[in-house]
């Protein structure tokens, strides 16, 4: 098992390589550069700034550089925010962004995970099919769209919440956020996990379960729940990737400094540098999400545990 | 007092009728046979005295187990019935056990939720359960899951698991169907051993005569969710009277029979009950078939030696015999 760890770990680092030779050249492919202001600064200046950031040299010569400075762990400087190093500006961004996904994703589990089952126990009911219209909603609404509307309740109507903005350690900031980027997740679970526990509850195994004299809890819960889990646990990995293009959004509705912010700005801005970072960052996190989620599939399932 | 005893049993559903008047009693300890071609209403029967049917099936009549009229409980006792009281051997043992969840668990389960029974107590007579159907290394077999089993191994689990509360009366749906010929003469062995030693009635449902005449002491045929003929094994299936259960046996292959002669086949398919509401459900097929046959219902008559069967012919044409 830790050596089917360890390889899965390790052919994780080719995708990551191209990953990052790619938003490389599609950086630089966009037209524009990073000192191109609206007020265009003196030729001199310009040509040292660009000397200061190996910008004058070929291509391939900065895409080796800035290999060289991965190998480092160095994610090179930011050219938007002077004095900064990427890998700073990641450090002091991460922890917000990952509060605000996990939490989201915790949501959108248990949430999503008890109205998909609570759906599937009577389907066609008032109950089923109220629940499966909200959730169609769910998914068809864009998360820039839900943000600013639960701001709107919550914040300008209600006054119970604020409206943006993060102090470290005040929770309520998130709360909004967290919603906003769970609901379409939420969405998604409940209606793939009703779709699953209506194809198991049909299993002779459940009928086996019944003629047990089991109670209907434990024939839903224990008998139906661990095998229909399966497709929602793989969809966990495009989740992930979900979560992390919502939070980009997100991040900007409600002035969150996380990640997403950067990587928003960082691309106005032709940030090279910021946003390679941010892509590898979120690449990494997409490749590990996949991992752990192959990792639990194996402790669910019985069969592809020797495997 | 029997232990089971149906009367005039009905199942039906919002597009037909799929049962139609079953009675039997079944004594303690004792064995009846259901027989009877698919979609002939056996395992519908089954379920309905577990209380397992859909929601959309109604279901009269009189169920009376132990005494109790099934159809009167709650479903909170009927829930606490199936398991410890009826317990239920299904057709297909690759698909009847949780794939997901391991052997130990799904067999100490049941000795958990009926009888509250700590891990360690359940553990222990589940072993001795695994023993008692000679399940070799019973301790290693616990952690495993149902994939680990071979087919017989796992029916042979899912009998274990449904005798572990030692009930009054096991209900077996074609145990032995999906099984290799050499591992079902082993599971009915297993069976016919286990109904001595635990005083278990057993309610074996089949549509192969040789396991019925192996295994049951009395039988019942039935077609089209109605019952042809009922009575002793060996007054049923060795002088049969009616025209489906002769036929039935005719169909039997045998591995005596002259070679290049072709198996024997009762002509015409199989209907359901909710397809002839007036007549005799077999008349379609049945050669010896007359005008009355389609028009009357054959009322149930009782021959000698506790038999009865539902049939004009072999009651000699009341009404006349026209036709």
């Amino acid at each position: 098992m830790s050596r089917y760890a360890l390889l899965r770990l390790l052919t994780a680092l080719p995708t990551l390589l191209l990953l990052v030779t790619l938003s490389f050249f599609l950086m630089r492919l966009a037209p524009g550069g990073p000192f191109d202001g609206e007020r265009s600064l003196p030729p001199e200046i310009e040509a040292s700034l660009r000397a200061e950031y190996h910008l004058d040299e070929p291509l391939p010569q900065q895409y080796l550089r800035y290999l060289g400075g991965l190998l480092r762990g160095d994610l090179g400087p930011s050219f938007q925010y002077q004095g900064f190093r990427v890998r700073e500006l990641i450090a002091a961004g991460l922890p917000v962004s990952l509060s605000l996904g996990l939490l989201a994703m915790a949501l959108a589990l248990l949430l999503g995970g008890a109205t998909g089952v609570v759906a599937s126990l009577r389907p066609g009911s008032v109950l089923d099919r109220g629940l499966m219209s909200l959730a169609m909603l769910g998914i068809s609404v864009p998360s820039y769209v839900v943000g600013p509307l639960l701001v709107l309740l919550f914040a300008v109507l209600l006054r119970w919440l604020p409206a943006g903005g993060w102090e470290p350690g005040r929770w309520s900031d998130l709360l909004l956020p967290v919603l906003a980027l769970a609901l379409p997740q939420i969405a998604a679970i409940a209606r793939l996990l009703r779709g699953s526990m209506l194809e198991v509850l049909r299993q002779p195994y459940i009928r086996t379960a019944r003629a047990k004299g089991l109670p209907e809890s434990r024939v839903v819960l224990v008998h139906a729940l661990k095998p229909a889990l399966l497709p929602v646990l793989s969809y966990l990995g495009p989740a992930t990737a979900g979560l992390i293009t919502g939070s980009v959004v997100v991040e900007q509705v409600f002035g969150l400094p996380g990640i997403g912010r950067y990587f928003v700005q960082g691309a106005l801005n032709r940030d090279y540098t910021l946003v390679l970072g941010v892509v590898l960052v979120y690449g990494a996190m997409i490749v590990l999400f996949n991992f752990l989620v192959d990792l639990l599939y194996g402790l669910l399932d019985p069969r592809l545990r020797r495997a | 007092m029997a232990l089971l005893e149906v009367e005039d049993l009905s199942i039906d559903y919002p597009r037909g009728r799929v049962v139609d008047g079953l009675s039997f009693t079944l004594e303690a300890g004792g064995c009846l046979g259901l027989v009877g071609e698919s979609g002939s209403g056996k395992s519908q029967s089954a379920l309905a005295l577990l209380g397992l049917l859909p929601e959309q099936a109604r279901v009269q009549g009189s169920l009376r187990f132990q005494g109790q009229d099934l159809l009167a409980l709650p479903e909170a006792s009927r829930r606490r019935l199936r398991g410890s009281a009826i317990g239920m051997v299904f057709q297909d043992p690759m698909s009847s056990l949780n794939p997901y969840l391991r052997i130990g668990s799904q067999l100490t389960e049941m000795l958990v939720v009926h009888r509250g029974l700590g891990q360690g107590s359940a553990e222990a007579e589940a072993l001795r359960m695994l023993e008692a159907v000679r399940i070799g290394d019973a301790r290693r077999r616990l952690r495993q899951c149902p994939h680990e089993f071979s087919g017989g191994m796992r029916q042979r689990v899912m009998i274990a698991m449904m005798l572990l509360l030692k009930p009054a009366l096991l209900i077996a749906d074609e145990p032995t169907t999906a099984l290799d010929v050499t591992v079902q003469a082993e599971v009915l062995r297993l069976l016919a051993d286990l109904r001595r030693e635990f005083g278990l009635a057993l309610l074996m449902i089949s549509h192969d005569l040789g396991v019925i005449a192996e295994v049951a002491d009395q039988v019942l045929v039935l077609y089209g969710g109605r019952m042809m003929e009922r009575g002793p094994v060996p007054q049923v299936l060795g002088q049969a009277r009616h025209p489906y259960t002769r036929g039935l046996i005719a169909c039997r292959p045998r591995l005596d029979s002259p070679l290049g002669r072709p198996l024997s086949a009762i002509p015409g398919s199989v209907v359901s009950a909710r397809d002839a509401r007036t007549g005799c459900v077999f008349a379609p097929r049945c050669e010896l078939a007359r005008a009355l046959c389609q028009r009357q219902r054959p009322v149930w008559t009782s021959v000698d030696g506790g038999a009865g069967l539902a049939c004009h012919a072999a009651a000699g044409w009341p009404e006349n015999g026209d036709g």
